[in-house]
């Protein structure tokens, strides 16, 4: 009795592994399906590919998630006291599904990406860029970074400090960034972790309350680039 | 060669009620239905769904309906009903978001199975696995399995044949066999614990 497939040909052609990354042809998910149905190595050939595949899935995400964590508690202890309010974390708001989808963190620095200054950062996959001040560059900036990259920090020259802060972030809300109080002129950064995000383009905005108003600090568009 | 798994004498003792071959039914179909729906990134409850209606429809072929034409093809057939349930469900879905009626309660043993895909000991080996891999090949992986990104893009960046992702995946896979995972091997082993038992009944009857 046949069942479709060779098994043979299937081992040899690394069918399962195919299978697990997506690889086949909906005819021949198919016709491999039906082989499996029935073939019992095949059907732990492929369990254990899949089994590898979702625990690899979950250390990454593990790692990202840690990774995340130090360089915010980094940050935040090289950062002191100006801004003891930007505990970077993981805004609960911005996750869309899954682990770690999306994390923002919030940190400040004196005109320097602290990115560089933690060593558990691989440099590779951190990009930085400066958002100019709206009256200079108008909505239309555009920093591209690719979806492979994990984090994109976004540099906001602070022209004098405000009360508090806010960013939006498309899709993912509104966030309330506090001051605990006012100091000279400085750099806010904020990194969001983008490994998560959907390809194409989020408007990122940046305001801050100066007492009696809001003050746009910075806007551009964080456009995710599905491979770049 | 083939590793047969079923044949009419399975089919007979699970149309019975064999508690030992509704045991494997359970087991082995789980798993297999899990995947497929996997595969087609059915999220869990959808897939749940499903499962626990295909099993019940080929339960229901057996004991009630005019059994199967070709034993021997007992997976085969499990997974066309598994396609037309999934048909059926599309439609259904597309008429109307509530429509239907929810097929009769059976035991789903699969939610366990589902949980423990991903537990802390398999992470552990899997992160050994991957700490051994070259650099280049762990960070490989982590666009695969963690980015999701694109393959094409993947080879382009990092200069590699795009059949070298499946290899690093093989050799991944077989070390994570070799390693012996607990957790991971007890559904093999239940399988072939069961399956053991189900040839041995073959052969002595
Ligand atoms: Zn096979």
């Amino acid at each position: 009795m046949s069942m479709g497939l060779d098994h043979d040909a299937i081992i040899r052609s690394q069918t399962p592994e195919k299978y697990v990354l997506g690889e086949l042809l909906p005819h021949e998910r198919e016709e491999f399906e039906e082989h499996v149905a029935d073939c019992t190595i095949c059907m732990q050939d492929l369990a254990a590919a899949d089994m590898f595949a979702a625990n690899a899935s979950a250390v990454f995400a593990d790692e990202a998630a840690a990774l995340a964590n130090k360089s915010a508690k980094a940050a935040g202890e090289k950062s002191g006291s100006w801004f003891d309010f930007l505990r970077p974390r993981a805004f609960p708001v911005l996750a869309f599904s899954g682990v770690l989808n999306l994390a923002l963190l919030v940190f400040v620095g004196y005109g320097v990406t602290r990115m560089a200054t933690v060593p558990e950062l691989r440099p590779e996959v951190a990009e930085a860029f400066t958002v100019r001040p709206p009256a200079r560059s108008g909505p239309g900036q555009v920093c591209a970074v690719g979806r492979s990259r994990s984090f994109a920090t976004l540099q906001f020259d602070l022209s004098r400090p405000y009360q508090r802060y806010s960013y939006s972030l498309d899709g993912a809300g509104q966030s309330p960034v506090n001051a605990a109080r006012a100091s000279g002129s400085e750099t806010l950064n904020l990194t969001v972790l983008v490994s998560g995000l959907k390809p194409g383009d989020h408007k990122f905005e940046l305001s801050g309350w100066d007492g009696q108003r809001n003050v746009e600090i910075g806007e551009c568009i964080l456009r995710v680039e599905p491979g770049k | 060669m083939e590793f047969r798994t079923f044949d009419s004498e399975y089919v007979k003792r699970l149309t019975a009620g064999d508690p030992e071959t509704e045991a494997h039914f359970h087991t082995y179909f789980t798993q297999f239905l899990s995947l497929k729906l996997r595969s087609r990134r059915i999220d869990a409850d959808a897939a749940g769904d499903v499962r626990q209606e295909t099993l019940y429809r080929v339960l229901k072929v057996l004991r009630v309906g005019n059994g199967v034409a070709n034993p021997e093809r007992f997976g085969a057939f499990v997974n066309s009903v598994c396609r037309n349930v999934l048909l059926e469900t599309g439609r259904k879905a597309a008429r109307s978001p509530d429509a239907g009626e929810d097929p009769p309660e059976i035991p789903d043993r699969t939610i366990d199975l589902e949980r423990s895909l991903i537990t802390s000991e398999r992470k552990r080996v899997v992160a050994k696995i991957l700490d051994e891999l070259p650099a280049k090949d762990r960070e490989i992986l982590r666009m695969v399995f963690f980015e999701e990104a694109d393959r094409d893009e993947i080879c382009r960046r990092l200069n590699v044949e795009p059949g070298h992702l499946r290899v690093l995946l093989h050799r991944a896979k077989a070390r994570f066999q070799a390693a012996g995972v607990r957790g991971g091997r007890i559904v093999s082993q239940i399988l072939m614990v069961l399956c053991n038992g189900f040839t041995t009944n073959v052969t002595t009857r």
